[in-house]
This record gives C-alpha cells, structure tokens and sequence, in this order.
C-alpha cells in the first residue's frame, strides 16, 4: 500500500466541498456502492417495510375512524415510521459502505467475499454498538411493540419516535464517526494485552474537539439529506403521474417510493460521512501530512537498500 | 483498481486561448445552492418591496389595481429572466449570491463569459429544475399544470458531467468555480530561529526530490494548526531515518528537523544569511552536553542537540 496514493485528494475542505466530492465519489464508485450498501440495507428496509405494514390495513383504519381522515393520518403515521426506522438504523446499513471506501481510497480492491470476511470479525462489537447502545436494533424491536389498536401508542410508539430518536439525533449529531472507528480503525471495545486504543478512547478523540463542527455539518447534512429524499419522491411521483396519470400518494408511494428514495438518499450520505471522517482526521491530526511523510520514510528506507534486497530505486537527482 | 486513475476532487484545470493552463475549484450542486438560494430571496423581497411601493403609489388612481397586475407581471417576468443575466453579465460572471459565496461563471476555456452565454444559461434554469410535477398532487381536481420542481435534472447532469455543469452550463459552454484562497508553500518562517541553524548541519550532498520538497512545504503550512506532540508524532516518521543519516544527535527534535529542511529547500541563501544572523543575536549558547533527560518525548525547541547548537554559533 503507498500511503501518499490515493484516490481522493487528501486536504482540509469545507462541508459544501465534501457534498460535492459525495458526488463524484458517488458517480465513480456507484456500483460497488450500491452492492454494499444492499448488503445490509436491503435485508434491513425489508424487515422495517414488514414491521410497519399494518399501519396500512384495514383494522389500522378503523382505529383511527374517529379521525377527519383516517387513511391520509396512517399513511403518514407509515411513512414517519419508516423514515425513523431506517434513519435509526442508518449506522448498521452503512458499515459495509464505509469499509468499501476506506480500502478504495488506497486503491484496494474490496470485493464483496472479502468485504464480508473482513466485517465478520467484528460483526459482535458492532451490533453492541451500532445495534445496542446507537438504537440501531433497538428501534426494529421496539416497533413490534407499538399497540395496534391505537391510534397512537403513548408506551412504545412515544418511546421509539421521541425519545430513542431524541438519543439517536443527539449521537449522530455529535459522535458520528462509529462505523468508520468500528470498520476502519478496528477499535476493539476493550483494551486487550497489546494496549490497542478502544473504541471508547478513539471516539473521545475523533470527536470530542470537534463537536460543534459535527454538529453543524449533522444539521446541514439532514436538510441536504430531506431535500434530497425529497427530490427523488418527486421524480418517482413524475415518472408515475406521466405514465398512469394517477399524481396522488397511493401504494407505490408506501411501499416502493418511500423505501427506494430513503435507501439512495442514504448511498449519498454514507459516502459523505465517509468523506467528512477523512477530513476529521485531515484537522485533528494532519492525516495528510502524516501520510505524505510515511510514504517519503518509506522510499527513503527503500533507496537505501541495495538493489538485490528489492528495495525501490529512487532518482536522487535534485528536481525542486 | 489502477493508482493511474485520475485522483478525485473538485478542480478542473483549464487551458486559456493563450495556452496558459490554470486550474480551477469547480463549484457543484451544493456549494451553489446557497447562492442560489440567495439570489432568490434578494429577488422576492425586492419583487415585493416594489409591489408595495407601487400599490401606494397607485393607489389613487381609479384604475390602481389592474396598473399594479400589470406592473407585478412585469417585474415578475424582469426579475425572473434577466436577474441573472444582468448580474453575469455586469460583474463578470457573479450574481449577488456568487459574490457572497465567492463564486463566478466563467467560460470554458477560463474567458470571462458574455452576454449570451449569460443569458443561455439563465434562459435554462428552467430544464435544470425539471422534473416539473403537476399540481395534481395536491388536488386531483386542479389543472395539470406542471409547475413544482424537483430540481433532478439539474442535479443529475452536475453529477455525470466530469465539471459539474448543469444543462444550461453545458449548452452555453460555462463552469462555476470557487474563489476561496490558495495556499502557498513558500511564505513560512520558521518561528524557531534554530532551525537556520540545523539547516547548515543538513550534509551539502542531500538531495531533495520534488515529492519531498512538496511534503516538506506541506507540513510547513499545516503544522501551526497541530500541538506540539502530534508534530512530533508526525515529523518523526520522516525525520528519524534522516537523524541517522545525517548523523545528528538522536534527540534532536523531528519537527525542528523538518523546520530545517524547509529553511534548506525553501529559502534563499539571502533569506537562510538573515535567519542566522537572528539566531546569533537572539539565542543564547546552550551547553555542549545533551539535556539529562532525553528521551523521544524530548519536543519542541528545547530538544534541539547541543551538537547543532554548537556548530551553527561557529561562523561559516
């Protein structure tokens, strides 16, 4: 691996930079992208889909019959639901993405085998992560518990939309880096023999001086990221009000529009987290510099070794 | 994948009539979203101020509500088509959002654009927020009237087109850059004048490749922004083979060492003369002898071996 070749150019940007770069990022990698994140994703917004199915049935109308329109508040109650659930979960989704782009970057191949054969090992640590103490799997179980005979359940359903959103806003906006120290660093929950750094230790670094730019790009990030779901509903909307002439909010919408516009939206994210880790680390620690300097040591050390002990070559001639 | 694929960021580099190549920040989707955003709010309140404005001026007049129709349709159409255009035209390029989010339209080719090609690019906007949904979906009895935009074709083409051009960029041969500040390796003055000194232990026969000069130039411009031990962290990846090789003290400090360097690739002999005539004037003499307590975690200035210390206050 040379450590000063990458495929993005590592240097300090500002957040609207790294949405754009998403972007190109995105257009390069889609593919690769797309597999990984369905990896987990697909499995995931199939469960929630199924969990939150009944908010559109029969029986879940007629709980709601003393309302002015019962169908139009289940829909809603739906969609907010499924909206919460996957944006809960978005961590566990994105983790297969995030270990993609982190080998990308050095131009390591990342195929779908070994990417799961690198998640394996630490598939325990993060579902305790990810799935316990960020809510991931928790707000999956929850949902099973909302009462299907209300219209709003004011136990389980006030839990899982208030106050384990509530927790899950809070972290993301300010620890957001979880699946990047879990996938790429390799943190382990505790420290073994060797003294590794945990994840506890890494996290408090990675975030705790930057807290309130986190913060802000978490903010901006999810305007960005509602604008952009939104986009995508509107041209799934377009695609079927031209072709059937049918504009209103029907089943498509429930149960393919909502689903595929929040999973591409989500594509775009997990690269811009990604990206926003990179440039963490670029302010913190001068990850640039680092890097640029390990790779110099390296073709020094290289250039000192004779020729038979396979060492580089490098032209000392003076070219500044 | 192949290290030969083009690293990814937002510049393109550009290559004038004159052949002159420069390179440029393009701006994508969302850094002109705010300046977009901007220059629409700047247009609906001035809209609106003047409609007010007009409604008390006219009214008067017995036939003061169809003059102030008139006049809204008027300005309504002025404001939306030729904002744009006028402003791109005018100031180079920049509407009034450009201009606080330090963004320009230039051509192609790095010109600054003209008026057609201002008005070309305004004139679409209106392709670049289809996909237009019908007010159907609001109310199934309203008229089919294609009027809210989702803006995707616009963010589509800005992602597949290599400079990040919407539509009307790409028909009227245009870019958006961004005019934030450039770094420059080259303005650094060490603030620890003995680096002038160690510079002069640096062997004469060290040669410096352009991709050390470049990272040594690198870390110069960020290290201010790094504490004291990260530096060492840092610098020690380099400078530890290259205290071996020049045969320095093992305690000297890596980051001064990489101050060094710098005075060495960066500065004139003019510049480097003055650094140490500072240094003689400012520093005392330290002893001969090592600190006694030296050990990696020896940072900062106060590291600097005695041995440098005593060869750069000999003349030279």
């Amino acid at each position: 691996m040379q450590l000063d070749k990458t495929e993005i150019v590592i240097r300090q940007r500002t957040a609207f930079e790294l949405l754009d770069l998403s972007l190109l990022v995105l257009r390069r990698h889609w593919w690769p992208i797309v597999t990984t994140s369905a990896l987990l994703g697909l499995p995931l917004i199939a469960l929630d889909v199924w969990a939150v199915y009944w908010m559109l049935g029969e029986d879940a109308y007629l709980a709601a019959e003393h309302l002015v329109e019962p169908q139009s508040a289940m829909r809603w109650r739906h969609s907010i639901h499924l909206f919460l659930l996957y944006f809960i979960q978005f961590q566990i989704i994105s983790l297969p993405t995030t270990v993609f782009l982190g080998n990308q970057i050095f131009y390591e191949e990342m195929p779908l085998k070994k990417l799961v054969r690198r998640l394996w090992p630490i598939a325990w640590r993060c579902l305790i992560v990810l799935g316990l103490v960020r809510l991931g799997l928790v707000s999956f179980i929850l949902e099973w518990f909302v009462d299907r005979n209300e219209v709003f359940d004011w136990t389980a359903e006030f839990t899982l939309l208030i106050v384990v959103t509530g927790i899950s806003l809070l972290i993301r906006a300010c620890w957001p880096f979880a699946p990047e120290i879990l996938g790429l660093e390799l943190c382990p929950l505790r420290a073994g023999w060797g003294k590794e750094i945990t994840y506890g230790q890494r996290s408090k670094g990675l975030h705790q001086l930057l807290m309130s730019d986190h913060m802000a790009r978490f903010i901006g990030a999810s305007f960005f990221g509602i604008l952009m779901t939104l986009m995508i509903l509107g041209g799934c909307l377009f695609a079927q009000g031209v072709s059937t002439g049918d504009w209103r909010w029907n089943g498509w919408f429930d149960h393919l529009y909502i689903p595929v516009a929040m999973w591409l939206s989500g594509l775009f994210f997990a690269v811009f987290r990604f990206l926003s880790y990179l440039d963490s680390r670029i302010r913190l620690e001068g990850w640039e510099i680092e890097l640029r300097l390990r790779a110099e040591a390296d073709r020094r050390r290289a250039a000192m070794l004779p020729p038979d002990a396979g060492g580089e070559i490098v032209s000392a001639q003076v070219t500044t | 994948m192949p290290p030969s694929l083009k690293k990814l960021d937002c510049f393109a580099r550009v290559i004038t009539p004159e052949n002159i190549e420069f390179e440029y920040a393009l701006a994508g989707p969302f850094q002109r979203l705010p300046a977009f955003i901007f220059d629409f709010f700047i247009r609906a309140v001035v809209f609106f101020g003047l409609l007010i404005l007009v409604a008390v001026l006219t009214s008067w007049l017995p036939l003061g509500q169809i003059v102030v129709t008139i006049l809204a349709l008027l300005m309504f159409f002025l404001f939306s088509w030729f904002y744009g255009i006028f402003f791109e035209t005018r100031y180079n390029g920049r509407t009034l959002g450009k201009m606080l989010f330090k963004l320009r339209v230039i051509s192609v080719d790095g010109r600054p654009i003209n008026a057609v090609q201002a008005a070309l690019r305004n004139f679409l906007r209106l392709a670049d927020m289809s996909l237009m949904l019908s007010l159907q979906v609001f109310d199934p009895e309203a008229p089919p009237a294609y009027v809210i935009p989702t803006m995707l074709v616009g963010l589509i083409s800005m992602t597949l087109t290599p400079r990040m051009q919407r539509v009307g960029d790409l028909a009227a041969g245009t870019i958006v850059i961004s005019e934030g500040k450039h770094h420059s390796p080259w303005n650094h003055q060490p603030e620890d004048l003995r680096a002038f000194g160690l510079a002069e232990l640096i062997p004469a026969t060290f040669q410096v490749n352009s991709s050390l000069a470049q990272t040594i130039g690198l870390y110069m411009e960020n290290r201010k922004r790094l504490s004291t031990m990260r530096r060492h962290e840092i610098a020690k990846h380099l400078a530890e083979p290259l205290i071996r090789e020049f045969e320095l003290l093992p305690d000297t400090s890596p980051d001064l060492l990489m101050c060094a360097l710098y005075v060495r690739v960066y500065l004139s002999e003019e510049q480097r003369a003055q650094g140490r005539e500072r240094m003689r004037q400012t520093t005392p003499v330290r002893p001969m002898t090592p600190p006694p307590v030296s050990s990696s975690f020896s940072l900062g200035p106060q590291s600097v071996s005695a041995q440098s210390m005593s060869v750069d206050n000999s003349p030279k």
